[in-house]
């Protein structure tokens, strides 16, 4: 045997092999993939067979020829498996079918041999259909990852192989010397081809493994990227693994779902485009649920769905195939993954099983991160229980920190041997020395060594178990050396087992108490002394009447001294004839309930006898004091002799002043509650008309009837009801007829009311006068503002004819001069020539005259409208446009920079043209001229100035400068019509300022003025 | 060719005025009106139905006129449809501010205010032919 024949059997055996095993494939499951797979390979396989069978033994010819028909098939057959791959052209698939009956026609007309261009057609047939196959199956591995791609890739070259191997067979048809290289050359490639297919459609599981890893290692790779944030998400691994699904299996969209635990409903939480799902397949019996249920992966192609359900869930999305895929760990279901494919897949047993491996190693992944995010938490929950613990211990131990710290008594703990352990703020005032310093020294220090004796008692009690605690008052040495007073407790604080540990200090300053008694002690003695300074003689007497206290003003007042007085009975100080009296009384009051009361009330006068004899008047009061169950009673006297005598002045005055009143000029009454004259002066008898007696205890009404309808007593009411005094006047009418004017002042008295009254006729009357005369003068006004009027439309007439009429002789004059001129040149002398000339010039300075008089006239019509005005502004205009007239002139201007001013803008322009204009032309002799603008400050007010250096004026003719059509200058010297100074006049004064001017002959000129306000704000 | 139409009743003024227009080398005849009443009779005046007068190219208009004076005669001249776009310049010897306002209120082309010196007066009467019977184009041409 050859090795070319070797190659041969191989190649033949690879494809029997192909054959036998798509059959069983497909016995085995029997679906339409499998089938057409088998029937593909069997279309070689079974002339293969043939062949193989027809070297063992003879076969009839008839075999060998039925043999060979499913040959002829074999481009048509891989065309529909390419079917599921991608929709295949038309043109492909009638073009597979039309040379499949193209090749059954030939061989049934021709038998053999067949002509050698049917053959070479037949062989293109095979060439083109398989080369198609070959780009498909690339295509379909471009699109795809994983196993699916490397399956494709080897179909494709087996599909490949198969065409050049056709190919290279029908060569020699063409080129009939090729024959012999070409057999061998086909045997290869056929065997390539035979293998190509062998591993594509019925890879070894090892290789099948193999790439599944690569792609599983790829897609783990992608989920545990570290480079991305995130990558422990579920999200971003759902998305991994989608796009993961749709490349391994050539997917044109992918969902992953998960069930809510709660109410069993489906939610999309993964998506690989954006499109909607038909949610409502996964409730009902479909494959998307039982593959969930049993937890098993499956694949539903549209040709064979079996319920409604998966139709709709395709039709959803328009896919020809879905596969479903649990996302699951040892039976804890996560989601579903759907992957859903435009066709089909040509080995969907291979894609749901490398689904089913990205799947569970997603589901892995998932909860690794979930146990790890656990941990994070519980870890975290652990964190946070210490925190709060921490900062609980923290609370409580500030707590007892501040109560320590901010307690109002002093804390220390000392050891047995007197140190301090710790001390709180208010121990370190107590004592005066700072924590620091009292660790550094012993109780010792703060005790007096007078006191350690005792103190030593005291704690031995506490360590020889006696006593619990000693609270005993004492000092301490306080840092300044002086003592503190404290009220001291200690305790004994021991260890569990018993024994002594620290002593526990609790001291509190009691040096204000200690302090406060020595006050008290003071303040009796000062009580003494008050007593003893008191102006009130104070006596103080027993049961027995004996005196037992008798102060110094009591000496003074009854000439006895304290010693004297000690011991006596009261009865030497009373006048002999109350003696009786005053003892009844004091019995009375002594065995009464009254504890204090005045003396004397039942008297018109209290009197009491001088140690000299002298009785004199007193007040005087008692109080009672029981102490111990005796009675004792203080007498508190005030010799009011003084007192007396002041009322009898009082008295006096008042009988000084009730003269006065009966005999002043203005009328004095005052009225009763119930109306009555209680009191009237003989001037308010005068003005009323009426005798002083006859009034008296009669009423107001009753003497003048009406009077309660007046305005008068109106406001005698309102005084007498309301208690409000007024000052008002009244004109009353007697009963007579006759009337008077009053001004009354009503007052409120305890009585009732009172009225002063004043007669005001007479200058009501001359009030009455000053109105008259006040209007006859507004009157007077009235008529002279109407004539002013007038006056000034008749100036405006006349200023206005002026203007149209007075100019028209003068342009006659003017016009006709010239006209003589030109036409009567020869016939006029030089001299008349020049006196036509002059009439010329004459007449037109009349015709400015008047112009500049109706400028003079206008400035008094025109109302002045005050604005804010920079005149610094225009004064630089001025200047501009003055050098832009005479550009040869040398002037230098010095303009004062913000003169701001509350002025009439446009008189205020005219204003400065004629001030600056004239500077500018009086100093025209000037080589070189200066112009200056400013201001200055005088009496409180800003006075603008315009100075030149020009030929200036002499000051006796200053008075002058101002008059219309003043000149001080000839027409030869300086042209003008001496209105500018008028106009500047005129302005000046309408802004309600002044104008002034100082001149020096060749020296210059300066004009000030103001303008009243200098603000308009 | 159409006539100016001087309305003026000083009778120097209108003699210098003619003298200044023939100065200016015009072609135009002049008519003259001397006073406001005899002007709207030059302009509106017919004889059957014809008007008497054919529309002159430019009034000068003084503004004292006995009669009828100058503003009334404008607004005459404004309110008919035949005369309402004749350019009408008033020539005055007044410059009031209010006369100004009335005359251009009342639609005037032009305000000119007659200057006393003769030689301006020939230049302004020469500017003001020169204007309205050489440069501007009027709606009636």
């Amino acid at each position: 045997m050859s090795g070319e024949d070797l190659l041969l059997l191989f190649s033949e055996f690879v494809f029997l092999l192909l054959g036998i095993i798509t059959t069983v494939d497909f016995i085995r499951h029997r679906n339409r993939i499998r089938r057409d797979i088998a029937m593909m390979f069997n279309s070689i396989a079974i002339p293969v067979t043939a062949g193989l069978l027809g070297r063992v033994i003879t076969l009839p010819q008839w075999i060998g020829v039925l043999a060979i028909l499913p040959l002829f098939a074999q481009p048509y057959l891989l065309i529909r498996l390419i079917q599921y791959l991608e929709s295949v052209p038309k043109l492909i698939d009638r073009l597979a079918f039309g040379g499949l009956l193209f090749t059954l026609a030939a061989l049934v007309i021709f038998r053999s041999p067949v002509p050698p261009v049917i053959t070479l057609l037949v062989v293109v047939y095979f060439v083109v259909i398989d080369g198609y196959a070959m780009f498909a199956f690339i295509r379909g591995a471009i699109v795809t990852s994983g196993v699916v791609r490397q399956r494709l890739r080897f179909a494709a070259a087996g599909a490949g192989f198969l065409a050049v191997t056709l190919g290279v067979t029908g060569l020699p048809i063409l080129i009939p010397s090729l024959q012999g290289m070409t057999a061998v050359t086909a045997q290869v490639l056929a065997m390539i081809s035979a293998v190509a297919f062998y591993v594509s459609f019925l890879p070894p599981s090892w290789l099948r493994r193999l790439w599944q890893f690569s792609e599983l290692r790829g897609f783990l790779f992608a989920i545990s990227d570290p480079a991305s944030a995130d990558s422990t998400s579920v999200v971003t691994t759902y998305g991994k693994l989608g796009q993961t699904a749709n490349r391994a299996v050539g997917g044109m969209i992918s969902f992953i779902l998960e069930q809510s635990p709660e109410d069993h409903a489906w939610r999309i939480a993964y998506a690989s485009d954006d499109h909607a799902l038909d949610m409502t397949a996964l409730h009902e019996q479909s494959s998307a649920l039982l593959a969930w249920q049993t937890k098993t992966s499956r694949s539903v192609r549209r040709e064979a769905v079996s319920n409604e359900a998966d139709r709709r869930l395709l039709d959803s999305v328009s896919a020809g195939t879905v596969m479903i895929v649990p996302i699951t760990l040892s039976d804890r279901g996560m989601g579903l993954l759907l992957v859903f494919l435009k066709s089909t897949s040509l080995f969907p047993n291979d894609d749901l099983e490398l689904l089913f491996l990205l799947a569970q190693q997603c589901a892995t992944f998932l909860e690794n991160i979930q146990l790890v995010e656990q941990l994070q938490s519980y870890s975290k929950g652990l964190e946070q229980k210490v925190d709060e613990r921490t900062a609980e211990l923290r609370q409580s131990e500030e707590r007892f920190r501040s109560i320590f710290e901010q307690a109002a008594v002093g804390i220390a703990h000392r050891t047995l041997e007197g140190a301090f352990i710790e001390v709180n703020q208010r121990f370190c005032d107590i004592v005066g020395y700072s924590a620091e310093e009292l660790f550094g020294i012993s109780a010792q220090t703060l005790t007096y060594a007078e006191d350690y004796e005792s103190d030593l008692k005291h704690v031995n009690t506490l360590l020889n178990g006696a006593a619990v605690s000693y609270t005993i008052e004492k000092r301490y040495r306080h840092k300044s050396g002086q003592p503190v007073w404290i009220n001291l407790t200690v305790s004994l604080a021991r260890r569990p087992n018993g024994e002594p540990d620290h002593y526990i200090t609790v001291i509190e300053d009691i040096t204000e108490r200690i302090q406060a008694e020595a006050e008290r002690h003071e303040a009796e003695a000062r009580f003494a002394r008050v007593l003893d300074t008191t102006a009130e003689g104070v006596i103080t007497v027993d049961m027995n009447q004996r005196i037992i206290l008798f102060n110094q003003s009591a000496e003074r007042i009854f000439g006895y001294s304290a010693e004297e007085a000690m011991g006596q009975t009261l009865t030497m100080l009373l006048p002999p004839d109350v003696v009786s009296r005053h003892d009844r009384f004091l019995r009375e009051f002594a065995d009464g309930d009254d504890i204090a009361r005045g003396m004397g009330q039942r008297q018109r006068d209290l009197a009491a006898k001088h140690k000299d004899g002298t009785i004199f008047p007193i007040e005087a009061s008692i109080s009672k004091l029981t102490e111990k169950d005796q009675v004792i009673l203080t007498v508190f006297i005030r010799d009011i002799t003084e007192k007396r005598q002041a009322e009898e002045a009082l008295r006096e005055s008042e009988s000084r002043y009730h003269r006065i009143i009966d005999n002043m000029l203005e009328g004095f009454q005052i009225l009763g509650q119930d109306w009555r004259y209680l009191y009237l002066n003989d001037a308010a008898a005068r003005y009323g008309k009426m005798e002083k007696e006859a009034l008296l205890d009669h009423t107001v009404t009753e003497m003048y009837p009406g009077i309660e309808r007046t305005d008068m007593f109106a406001s005698m009411q309102r005084c007498m009801t309301q208690r409000t005094s007024s000052i008002e006047e009244f004109e009353f009418g007697y009963p007579d007829g006759t009337s008077a004017w009053f001004q009354f002042s009503i007052q409120p008295v305890p009585e009732g009311i009172s009225i002063l009254s004043i007669d005001i006729t007479e200058r009501k009357a001359a009030e009455a006068a000053l109105l008259g005369i006040n209007e006859a003068l507004e009157q007077r006004v009235a008529e002279r503002t109407v004539q002013l009027q007038a006056t000034n439309k008749e100036l405006e007439a006349f200023s206005y004819s002026v203007s149209h009429d007075l100019r028209a002789p003068l342009r006659a004059l003017d016009g006709f001069s010239q006209a003589l001129l030109e036409d009567y040149e020869e016939t006029l002398d030089e001299d008349g020539q020049e006196y036509l000339t002059l009439i010329r010039s004459e007449s037109q300075r009349m015709g400015q005259l008047i112009d500049d008089l109706l400028d003079l006239s206008r400035l008094t019509r025109t109302d002045l409208n005050r604005a804010q005005v920079n005149l610094s502004d225009i004064a630089h205009e001025i200047a501009a446009e003055l050098q832009r007239q005479a550009p040869s002139r040398e002037v230098e201007f010095a303009i004062e920079d913000d003169l701001w001013s509350c002025a009439d803008p446009h008189l205020m322009r005219i204003l400065l043209q004629n001030l600056i204009g004239n500077a500018w032309k009086y100093s025209s002799k000037q080589a070189r001229a200066h112009i200056q603008f400013g201001r200055q400050r005088e009496q409180d007010e800003w006075v603008y100035f315009v100075r030149d250096d020009g030929v200036g004026f002499n000051m006796n003719y200053a008075h002058k400068l101002f008059g219309a059509f003043q000149r001080l200058h000839s027409m030869e010297e300086f042209e003008g019509t001496g209105i500018g100074l008028a106009i500047v006049q005129r302005i000046v004064h309408q802004h309600g300022g002044t104008v002034r001017a100082h001149g020096v002959v060749n020296e210059g000129a300066t004009f000030y003025f103001t303008v009243g306000h200098e603000s308009c704000a | 060719m159409n006539a100016i139409l001087i309305v003026e009743d000083n009778p120097s003024d209108l003699k210098l005025m003619q003298r200044a227009l023939r100065k200016s080398n015009l072609s135009n005849d002049l008519a003259t009106a001397i006073d406001g009443e005899i002007a709207l009779d030059y302009l509106f005046g017919t004889d059957g139905d014809e008007y008497r007068h054919p529309l002159p190219v430019l009034v000068l208009l003084d503004l004292k006129l006995p009669k009828v004076d100058g503003l009334e005669v404008l607004e005459q001249i404004r309110k008919h449809e035949r005369t309402q776009m004749l350019p009408v310049v008033i020539l005055t010897s007044s410059k009031e501010q209010e006369d100004i306002v009335k005359s251009y209120r009342l639609g005037v082309n032009s305000y000119i205010r007659k200057p006393v010196d003769f030689n301006q007066f020939v230049e302004a009467v020469q500017h003001l032919g020169l204007y309205w019977l050489v440069l501007n184009e009027s709606p009636f041409q």
